[in-house]
């Protein structure tokens, strides 16, 4: 059997943002391995350079034609394009987040970068995967990566305890999700091409049976392990809780976006025969999610644990999008995930910096820091209520255009209960502003008092409170432009596989 | 080779009991050392059925990684904890365990139930009518594999590398022994 060499390089354009990465990673590596004397500046450099040239590289590829290469394991369309940047947008944002954070825990540097690239790799392939092997291995690649990651403070118990429960619950998942695979696998006769299988399933005529129900469940279960939808959400807070608040920003955002992107893409194409059935069971996980994440995170104490609920509640929102399942839909889905990507890291850039300036996660430890930091708790500010989704700001755009595409859509059970959700979201996001605002002039918490005031210059910041101003612009002006965005991303998803018939 | 059905069906009765006596052996046996050792017991068996159905690779690598490298493994570690028995399997049983019995059983009845029903014969005559199953069974499957590997199956093989690569960067990172830090007054006040 001959190999044809030349068709890899016709197709070897169609990864070439994730072979700059991969090239990049080995690059750190040989450095780190030859180099005795550590010069970290370098390290990032590289690492924020090949992250830069994939993202413009992604950029300029955004209106493709949807294109199947390496003989139907990868599929490059417009939707995979823009999830693709996504998920290298936050890695260029969560490296600058993570630089002092290692310097203090004395972490060591390169291999940190290394997990990052990789799993920013394995993410991208997930986007764009299209047979059950690549989706399953790129899977692997970022969940490794990500376990990694959690545990990488060895010296910390919490890292170590969240790391173990990430790797037994992620193991977990993957073989439910392995299961579902090998159902569908069976009942197609043997393919592994989500195509094909979708094929293989009508021409046996066992599309309806309850074999492939089985493998739908499984499927479900899997991803919605992944992304963390109540009920399967349990292991979320204690791994937000225990693991390097870097590396939980980073997780926070990238594994949602690979995990939605997986999501849409299975159930559209492979499950496109039934979408009623899979949209029912995902309106009742989305209901949950967004019920049960919001009303615990009203009872939380560590600001970690109540992000984590948060994010729960979140990804409930952003369901909406997919639930509605037409272009509008896609759009604000799109639009909702990107607007998240600036509010949550902009919450978490604040919570990093002042967790390192005092040390401390509990969220009565933040009362009175009006005082002291009027930029940090400003920003802390303008962060949280987009994520509650007050008017002027970003964040309330978002939500604007997905609960009128779901009641448009005749969704209205799920809207309702989406407008409820928020206000009671609003509520625990208030209280910590509240605590923040308010002065208590007799007792000044010891952790307010310790803090260091920053220089007011403007050139010596460090680079996590760049990162947050950054975020918390986006998170304040992007709503405004809203209609050309929409309009943008509604231009490029119409050339998404899901939409040309 | 040729074998009648009945040959086929007793090595497979005698398989399956060694599977199930094997596994009730692993929870059972209050020695945790024993219990690794039917852990081995079950992956040699489950090799055995691999081969039986004509994998004969898998069977292989099954052997190589389950029973040389996992188990092994196991073993090792299982000899180094050196923890107290447990003196009766029963005293632990709480309400929980038989909730979690239950369902178990459900889903495994359940599963059963769907496996059995479904006509898999039908479904690959159905869907690859032209194929006859005798070029199956002759076929060369490793080196099917090597070629399945290197043409339809590139991508997730190459990246396969790379999760290797971060796997052993991240076994590394974990086993290593970390300077002994002391914490400097001057590093809370540097920024």
């Amino acid at each position: 059997m001959k190999l044809e060499l030349d068709m890899f390089f016709l197709y070897g354009s169609t990864i070439l943002p994730e072979c700059i990465l991969i090239f990049s990673l080995l690059i750190i590596l040989i450095i780190d391995l030859t180099f005795p004397k550590k010069d970290t500046i370098w390290l990032y450099f590289i690492s924020l350079t090949s992250l830069l040239i994939s993202i413009i590289i992604l950029l300029f590829q955004y209106k493709t034609d949807p294109i199947i290469s390496f003989l139907g394991s990868f599929q490059t369309d417009s939707f995979n394009r823009i999830f693709q940047s996504f998920i290298v947008f936050c890695s260029i944002l969560c490296i600058p987040l993570s630089i002092e954070y290692i310097k203090c825990a004395k972490m060591a540097i390169p291999e940190f970068l290394i997990f990052i690239l990789t799993a920013t790799v394995g993410g991208m392939f997930l986007c764009g995967a299209n047979d059950l092997v690549t989706i399953f291995v790129s899977l692997e690649c970022l969940s490794l990566c990500s376990y990694l990651l959690c545990g990488y403070t060895k010296r910390d118990i919490r890292s170590n305890e969240a790391a173990i429960k990430y790797l037994l619950i992620g193991g977990t998942s993957s073989s439910i999700l392995a299961y579902g695979f090998s159902w569908l696998y069976g009942l197609s006769g043997g393919e592994t091409n989500i195509q094909k299988i979708t094929n293989g399933l009508l021409n046996a005529e066992t599309y309806n049976s309850s074999g492939t129900f089985i493998a739908f469940i499984c499927i479900l279960v899997g991803l919605a392990f992944k992304l963390s939808l109540v009920p399967f959400h349990q292991w979320t807070p204690d791994i937000y809780e225990g693991s390097p608040t870097p590396v939980v920003a980073f997780l926070s955002v990238t594994s949602k976006i690979a995990g939605l992107a997986l999501a849409t893409r299975i159930l559209n194409i492979l499950f496109s025969f039934s979408p009623n059935e899979w949209k029912i069971f995902l309106e009742i996980l989305a209901i949950l999610s967004m019920i049960l994440g919001n009303l615990v995170a009203i009872t939380q104490t560590s600001m970690k644990r109540m992000l984590a609920y948060s994010s729960i509640s979140q990804i409930g929102y952003i369901l909406i999008g997919l639930i509605t399942g037409d272009l509008k839909g896609y759009t604000s889905m799109t639009i909702y995930v990107f607007f998240y990507i600036f509010m949550n890291l902009g919450t978490f850039a604040c919570i990093i910096l002042y967790s390192l300036r005092t040390g401390t996660d509990n969220i009565r430890d933040y009362a009175g820091l009006y005082i002291k930091d009027p930029l940090l708790s400003f920003s802390l500010t303008l962060c949280l209520l987009s994520l509650g989704g007050l008017p002027p700001l970003t964040g309330f755009f978002g939500k604007l255009y997905l609960f009128w595409c779901g009641w448009q859509s005749g969704f209205y059970l799920l809207v309702f209960i989406a407008l409820i959700t928020s206000v009671i979201s609003l509520y625990y996001y208030l209280k910590i502003i509240k605590l923040i605002l308010t002065k208590k002039n007799n007792e000044i918490n010891p952790y307010i008092q310790a803090y260091i005031i920053t220089s007011p210059t403007f050139f010596s910041k460090n680079p996590i409170e760049f990162v947050m101003i950054f975020c918390v612009l986006g998170s304040t002006f992007l709503g405004i432009i809203i209609n050309p965005i929409f309009s943008f991303f509604q231009d490029s998803l119409s050339l998404s596989v899901f939409f040309i018939k | 080779m040729k074998l009648p059905e009945s040959f086929y069906e007793t090595i497979f009765l005698f398989l399956e009991s060694g599977l199930i006596l094997g596994s009730l052996g692993v929870i059972l046996l209050t020695n945790i050392v024993y219990s690794a050792l039917f852990l081995g017991f079950v992956f040699v068996c489950i090799s055995l059925l691999y081969l039986l159905l004509n994998a004969d690779f898998v069977a292989a690598a099954q052997i190589l990684i389950y029973v040389g490298a996992v188990n092994v493994l196991i073993i090792f570690a299982v000899m180094l904890i050196n923890k107290k028995q447990y003196s009766n399997f029963f005293v632990y049983w709480t309400i929980g365990d038989g909730i979690t019995l239950t369902l178990c059983t459900s889903i495994f009845l359940l599963l059963n139930n769907f496996i059995s029903n479904t006509s898999w014969s039908k479904i690959f005559l159905m869907t690859k009518p032209n194929l006859v199953v005798k070029d199956i069974i002759l076929i060369n499957t490793v080196r099917h594999i090597g070629s399945e590997l290197l043409t339809e199956f590139l991508l997730p093989f190459e990246l396969m590398s790379i999760i290797l690569l971060v796997a052993l960067i991240g076994a590394i990172t974990l086993a290593r022994r970390e300077k002994k830090i002391e914490l400097e007054k001057n590093d809370f006040f540097n920024f």
